[in-house]
């Protein structure tokens, strides 16, 4: 299903006034942290609009139609002008609109909430997992298998990123030698709860040990359902295109802080925008912004080979984003550092978006391992 | 921890360790067979006394800051800031600025600067935790200006009683007060200061001074038993800035609050009011008007220990890093077998090594130029953040969580980025210290 250009204006629009009318009140104060009951009723209000939805019927909904290029830019567009009002809130919408959306394509219809985590996953299996996508109907390479296995529920210790108040996880496993889909809660799991994670505060971060049942609640595809490839090549690359956007916000409104710092503080007689010790701080940061924008609003579809271009586009903006939102930081000065200036938590949050979905090193070996560079003699899809 | 499988064996004969035992006797002298740890190498190459001193601290931050760093991160004003600050006490570490019998330094120590020492001190801290470390440290900035001024009897009369006290191991700290709310770099660079309408300034009274103004970001401000502050004569500009030094029970001195930073939060940084504090003459740091003039050689002292903060800080994250990818594995392999981790941790040591370097060897003169001091900053903190941001890289989602340690570093180490001066006034300092070379080269 494609949405028409009307119908995504008056998707944004709606976004907005939300992000404005039910968001804004609540983050006045940019670097405090929503709290836990207020964020559950605001993502409640945002279910009841519609934008959380499995099933493609629904253009309102975020992660409507990944394979469609209008609904994966709306989706897109809409996260980040949530990120510019509070980011944990557009990740904890990004999180669970993926996990209903990839549900209802195993036809499974949801008794409860659900989303898709994001886990440490250590390198995602070294490319193994790209090397997979790439050729899925090919022998796997040495050490692929293991790799993979330990992906997801197969890694031993790992620490989980997941919106709060949402009941259920949907988490791809390999077993088997073949993808399954697993329904789990982190209490089911013995995780627990990092209390003082670096950033992302609305979220919760778990820390998943060896304890715990890993082995129940196996989703069982319905007739018709997506290929495990689709289905993994959507939940591998929606996060990566979801956290640019996500960071693109929320570094907006670091900018136009900084912007507006810089145009009333003056240092040496003159506004501090006025030397280029600052003037090109903030430069930076808004030639980082418009590149990354370029990706965010261009039509850009999750269809079967496009990850290596999403892996490379994420690769290449998240820690162009990351420094763009230091810049804005450091126009500030020792203001900057402080909690009440807000720019410190924008800081947090972007660094803890580029852990979670897109460390460099993974975004290396997955783009090594399409193009051949660590696949021995098999070469990438045409 | 087994070696990787698929690395050569240090009892291959390929391997350098073999290799080099083939070399002539002669040819020995130039080449090194062992493969000591960087810690161990870098220690061995000091003097003796330095070395020892480093042990020293080592020892001293892994059994006193360690244990507590979580606590400090999270309770600015918990007991962890005066169990550590008795510990340094009672160490030696609050009144090592001077030798004996007045400070607690060995002569021998002595013939070393004392900037090399603070070098090492502040590494050694950091590595253990920045919060804690400045907590021990910003005591040396505020101290400084009571040094540079020389004045030996001010030192018999104030600084002797707080070295006593905290040689005792009873703390008393002095904190380094120049950050105005109008004014953050103004107050750190000639060119802004020219312009600058101090908002700190003394008015003479009989006897003395009385001060009026705010100071903010105040580094262990809410700890100080007394403040080293600098203020503008009254009438005047930032030429006549002075140096006062103003006691904690002085009236009309108080602490307004105590800001909630990003990181190094074991040690507070507080807004301080000044409101009719009567300072007498005998309170005054160095000459009328040289505050300015103490202040920078201040900073150029103080910017290469800030170096070391954030060496230590970088450090720390490097050896987080290394123990995370020691316990953790991917396929039944440790994640330090996986030739790229190997790379990032060799980048990391590289970093380090390099802050390491240049630390050192500007750390050897007494007195820093400003382009010393300015360079070592500024690389050593940008440097710092790219480590620690490449260890929550390596970690990924452990990076973002308290338990991996890593995520601290980085909100420790951006820090460093920005208090002695931000480094984009840092790279001005050069600029102003060499503009007059640069143009004679043209």
């Amino acid at each position: 299903m494609t949405i028409d250009i009307e119908t995504r204006r008056e998707i944004i629009f709606g976004v907005e006034r939300f992000a404005r009318d039910r968001l804004g009140p609540h983050v006045e104060r940019p670097e405090t942290a929503i709290g836990r009951g207020r964020f559950a009723t605001l993502v409640a209000d945002a279910r009841s609009l519609g934008w959380i939805a499995g099933g493609a019927e629904n253009p309102y909904a975020l992660w409507a139609s990944p394979d469609d290029a209008a609904s994966t830019t709306t989706t897109l567009s809409a996260l980040r002008v949530l990120a510019r009002t509070n980011a944990g809130f557009a990740f904890a919408l990004q999180m669970e609109a993926l996990g209903t959306h990839l549900l209802a394509q195993l036809g499974v219809e949801p008794e409860r909430t659900t989303q898709l985590p994001l886990f440490g996953v250590q390198g995602l299996g070294r490319g193994a997992i790209a090397r997979w996508l790439a050729t899925p109907q090919e022998p796997m390479r040495d050490g692929d298998h293991d790799e993979l296995c330990d992906l997801w529920l197969g890694a031993e210790h790992t620490v989980v990123l997941a919106a709060p108040e949402v009941e259920q996880w949907l988490v791809p496993r390999f077993f088997g030698g073949e993808w399954t889909w697993q329904l789990a809660s982190p209490l089911a799991l013995g995780a627990i709860r990092d209390q003082r994670p670096h950033g992302l505060d609305e979220l919760d971060w778990w820390q998943l040990g060896t304890h715990g049942d890993r082995g129940s609640c196996i989703v069982v595809p319905a007739e018709g359902s997506p290929t495990a490839a689709t289905l993994l090549s959507t939940a591998v690359a929606a996060p990566l295109l979801a956290g640019v956007a996500i960071a693109l916000g929320a570094i907006e409104r670091a900018f136009e802080a900084a912007l507006r710092y810089s145009e009333i503080r003056r240092q040496g007689g003159r506004r501090i925008l006025e030397h280029p010790a600052v003037s090109s701080l903030l430069a930076r940061s808004r030639a980082a912004l418009i590149n990354a924008e370029a990706i965010v609003e261009s039509p850009l579809a999750l269809e079967a080979g496009a990850l290596e271009r999403i892996v490379a586009l994420a690769l290449l903006h998240l820690p162009a984003l990351q420094q763009a939102a230091n810049d804005c930081l450091q126009v500030f000065g020792g203001l900057g550092y402080m909690q009440d200036a807000g720019l410190e938590k924008i800081v947090r949050d972007v660094n803890a978006i580029c852990c979670a979905v897109a460390p460099t090193l993974s975004l290396e070996l997955m783009l090594a391992a399409t193009f051949g560079v660590d696949t021995g003699e098999r070469r990438p899809k045409e | 921890m087994k070696r990787p499988p698929d690395l050569v064996e240090p009892s291959h004969p390929l391997h350098p360790t073999q290799a080099f035992r083939r070399l002539p006797l002669a040819a020995r002298p130039f080449v090194r067979l062992d493969s000591l740890a960087v810690w161990e190498s870098d220690t061995r190459s000091l003097p003796p006394a330095l070395g020892e001193y480093r042990r020293q601290l080592r020892r001293f931050a892994e059994e006193v800051l360690l244990p507590r760093r979580d606590d400090g991160d999270s309770n600015q004003h918990g007991s962890v800031q005066s169990e550590v600050l008795e510990a340094a006490a009672r160490a030696g570490l609050l009144s090592d600025l001077l030798p004996r019998p007045i400070g607690t330094t060995p002569l021998r120590r002595m013939r070393h600067s004392l900037v090399f020492q603070q070098s090492l001190k502040m590494e050694e801290l950091c590595a253990a935790c920045a919060g804690l470390g400045l907590l021990i440290g910003a005591h040396g900035l505020g101290t400084m200006p009571l040094i540079l001024s020389t004045d030996l009897a001010l030192l018999r009369r104030e600084l002797w009683p707080l070295y006593r006290a905290n040689a005792g191991g009873r703390p008393r700290l002095l904190a380094y007060a120049i950050t105005e709310p109008g004014g953050g770099s103004d107050v750190e660079d000639a060119d802004g200061a020219r312009r600058y309408k101090p908002g700190c300034v003394a008015r003479r009274v009989p006897g003395g001074y009385r001060l009026n103004g705010r100071k903010i970001f105040i580094s262990g401000g809410d700890l100080a038993h007394a403040v080293t502050v600098f203020g503008a004569l009254e009438g005047e500009g930032m030429e006549s800035w002075t140096c006062f030094l103003v006691y904690h029970d002085a009236p009309g001195f108080s602490r307004v609050r105590n800001e909630i930073k990003m990181g190094q939060r074991a040690s507070a940084a507080t807004e301080l009011l000044f409101e009719e504090v009567f300072v007498p003459d005998a309170r005054v740091v160095g000459p009328l008007r040289a505050g300015w003039a103490l202040n920078r050689a201040t900073l150029n002292i103080s910017r290469v220990p800030v170096g070391a903060i954030a060496l230590g800080i970088a450090r720390g994250a490097f050896e987080a890093a290394l123990g995370f990818v020691n316990r953790h594995s991917l396929a039944g392999r440790p994640l330090i077998h996986y030739q790229e981790v190997q790379l990032r941790l060799a980048q990391m040591q590289i970093d380090t090594s390099a802050m390491r370097g240049l630390l050192w060897q500007v750390s050897r003169s007494w007195a820093p130029t400003q382009t010393q001091a300015a360079t070592v900053k500024v690389f050593c903190s940008d440097t710092a953040v790219g480590v620690c941001r490449a260890a929550m890289d390596l970690m990924a989602n452990h990076g973002a969580s308290y338990a991996g340690a890593v995520e601290k570093s980085y909100r420790d180490a951006r820090l460093t980025q920005i208090y002695e001066g931000t480094n984009q006034i840092n790279r001005l300092a050069v600029v102003e210290d060499q503009l007059e070379a640069w143009l004679a080269l043209g």
